[in-house]
């Protein structure tokens, strides 16, 4: 089943979209916060208090679990990340496939894992183990791939197969990066029509989306950048497949101004709403064939 | 699966973190052009990271109240100005 979120386009949680997201509460109905920046040794920062109190779902957004670490994920990470959902009241938690550190060296970014049997055993180990501590449950987010493992295209497993097993034999629930899967493609030649139609959408907790450049003939996911015309032409592909999704917008960098991250959420509203009517319409002219029939 | 797999996957890891944030060599296999712009985008995020960093400690360093010494500097301030 899925985790309760509200169907409407969200917005990133950070101090500078903090004002924001206080004025549109009501219409964003839910939120996500970095899990590491949230502080516990103090009570809760007054903004975030405000926006629970409001019945604004938070979701705790970890990015330094390692779910991918074949050396294992830290206990103490893992026990800060159920204490912050605990803090939050969350509905979910949300991590990514990937791992972050190694050789006792921390990147500070979301590395890609081989696509190999060995791998996913790895994953849904320590996936499982995650899901044990954390008291809500847990999505997972398919990553923007600096690189791919050499064994990665002679690999019998698909992406999109890689995801699915992972979710099947955890249970876990799927945060879809949209924005990322549009990097992918775009950086790896995939087809990301066909990675939808291979994962199982049902399992969708939420979509994230975030902007970014091209530089160098790579397409780089910045969040510092306004979401461009391929992510949200793959997000009305995913609406076509699920009408009914909640959709959050990433900003991490290069705030530029209140108005154009409101003109920004009103865009993806527009793709959502569209997306909605014309799912709606087809089933009204679907029904009235039935009528017919 | 066993350990020794546990293990080698766990090194192969460590040598294309290596390859990425400490120069270290490019592990056999990886396609030179991604683990280079990797290089890149690390170096150029973190500095990002560092300038958010600042940006945050001195918003919260403006938000503190004032020690007793700056406390007791600024009234006295504020007295002499009043007293012109």
């Amino acid at each position: 089943m899925r985790a309760r979120l509200p169907n409407t386009v969200g917005l990133g949680w950070r101090p500078e979209t903090a004002w924001l997201i206080h004025c549109e509460r009501e219409r964003l109905g839910f939120t996500e916060v970095v899990a590491e920046s949230v502080c516990l040794v103090a009570p809760l920062a007054a903004p975030l208090r405000q926006l629970i109190d409001a019945g604004v779902a938070v979701v705790p957004h970890g990015v330094s679990l390692s779910l991918g670490s074949a050396e294992g994920i830290e206990p103490a990470r893992l026990d800060r990340l159920a204490r912050v959902a605990e803090a939050l009241d969350a509905p979910l938690v949300s991590e990514h496939i990937a791992f972050v550190r190694g050789a006792g060296i921390e990147t500070d970014h979301l590395l890609p894992v081989p696509r190999t049997r060995a791998m996913l055993d790895i994953l849904v180990d320590n996936v499982r183990q995650a899901m044990a501590v954390l008291p809500v449950p847990l999505a997972l987010e398919n990553i923007a791939k600096l690189f791919e493992w050499p064994d990665d295209e002679a690999s019998e497993i698909s992406e999109a197969a890689f995801v699915s097993e992972l979710l099947a034999r955890t249970g876990a629930q799927l945060l879809l990066d949209v924005s990322n899967l549009h990097a992918n493609a775009r950086n790896f030649g995939w087809d990301p029509l066909a990675f939808l139609d291979q994962l199982p959408l049902d399992r969708v907790a939420y979509v994230h989306l975030a902007g970014g450049v091209s530089r160098d003939g790579v397409y780089r996911d910045t969040h510092a950048h306004p979401v461009g015309e391929g992510s949200l032409t793959l997000l009305a592909a995913l609406l076509e497949r699920v009408p009914a999704v909640p959709v959050l917008l990433e900003r991490d960098d290069r705030f530029t101004s209140r108005a154009a991250l409101v003109a920004e959420l009103d865009q993806i509203r527009a793709v959502v709403d569209g997306s909605r009517r014309s799912v709606g319409e087809r089933e009204l002219r679907g029904a009235e064939w039935a009528d017919v029939a | 699966m066993s350990r020794e797999d546990r293990a080698a996957l766990a090194e192969a890891q460590a040598e294309i973190v290596r390859a990425l944030v400490a120069d270290g060599p490019i592990p056999d296999g990886f396609r030179r052009e991604h683990v280079v712009a990797g290089r890149q985008l690390l170096r150029d995020k973190r500095r990002r990271v560092d300038e958010r960093r600042a940006r945050a400690r001195a918003r919260r360093e403006q938000a503190q109240p004032l020690g007793w010494g700056r406390r007791l500097w600024s009234l006295l301030r504020s007295a002499l100005r009043g007293s012109r």
